[in-house]
């Protein structure tokens, strides 16, 4: 697995996702995802300032290969770290960044947490389920979204009720 | 290494121990474990030491030696009681070895369930740092 990725790195273009299949469809979308990295790149607004994408890198770099963990666990795969990472480039801009992990079965995770009774995990598959856990004082909120280039509505709530409520 | 096999029922505020392998799973903000070292695999049990019995030196060494054998680097323990766990229905069954082995048993099989616990455990649970010397 070769996980190289820099900062300026144009996002690959078969995950650009257009509405229509005409060039001019094609080239909105790059357009936009232009957009998109130039901001994600801005100190205040965007996770790659806050080295949100590099701690990604990183973390799937250090859990490649088995039994990282040291109680035999499976290794993080490249189909999971760029599910990961359009994820991450999925937030929308001005959201707080979460911390990035891993767990046993080689789901990436994310973590947004302000206490410990206040904290939100979502761990990222192959696939490209979102399995999300969160506690939030005496309730809790825990299942499966899917992710198919948005941020799930729910996921953003959960975000915002850990953080903010 | 002998397993003990004199060792007393589990009670429900006895101390349990998950050695942290991984420096990831504790959150740099404030020292605690995060949820993702409580995360069953390969196996369907989790693995933890009792501390019944054990001076905190022996723990410590039992700890090591399970990051000898990997080989990995010890960075502390998340210690938690019984309670912690059977309140999620989960179980704690001992093993005749290693030493105060046992497994946190019952765990539901669909990964949402499976991370809330997780989470509960790790809100209770107390990180530890290996000592330095």
């Amino acid at each position: 697995m070769n996980l190289t990725m820099t900062s300026d790195e144009s996002f690959p273009s078969r995950f650009i996702q257009t509405g229509g299949a005409s060039d001019a469809a094609y080239f909105i979308a790059e357009q936009a995802q232009k957009g998109r990295r130039l901001l994600q790149s801005s100190y205040s607004l965007g996770l790659e300032a806050k080295g949100v994408f590099e701690d990604l890198l990183k973390v799937a770099e250090e859990c490649r290969f088995p039994n990282w963990d040291g109680y035999g666990a499976a290794p993080v795969m490249n189909e999971t770290f760029w599910q990961a990472y359009r994820f991450l480039d999925a937030l929308p801009f001005g959201f707080p960044a979460p911390s990035v992990g891993a767990e046993p079965d080689g789901h990436l995770t994310f973590e947004w947490y302000r206490s410990s009774r206040r904290t939100l995990s979502v761990s990222v598959t192959p696939e490209g389920d979102l399995h999300y856990a969160a506690l939030l004082g005496p309730s809790k909120a825990y299942g499966t979204e899917p992710f198919i280039g948005d941020v799930p509505r729910l996921i953003l709530e959960l975000i915002h009720r850990v953080i903010y409520l | 290494m002998t397993g003990e096999t004199t060792l007393p029922p589990i009670t429900e505020d006895e101390w349990l121990a998950r050695f942290v392998l991984f420096r990831r799973w504790i959150r740099s903000s404030d020292r605690s474990v995060r949820p993702d070292a409580f995360i069953p695999h390969p196996y369907p049990n989790l693995s933890v030491t009792r501390h019944v019995g054990l001076a905190e030196v022996v723990l410590w060494q039992i700890g090591q030696e399970i990051a000898d054998t990997r080989p990995a680097r010890l960075h502390g323990r998340a210690d938690f009681q019984a309670h912690t766990v059977t309140k999620r229905l989960l179980c704690i069954a001992p093993t005749p070895e290693p030493k105060n082995h046992a497994n946190i048993t019952g765990w539901p099989p669909d990964k949402p369930s499976q991370k809330i616990i997780a989470q509960e455990i790790a809100a209770e649970a107390q990180f530890m740092p290996k000592p330095e010397h």
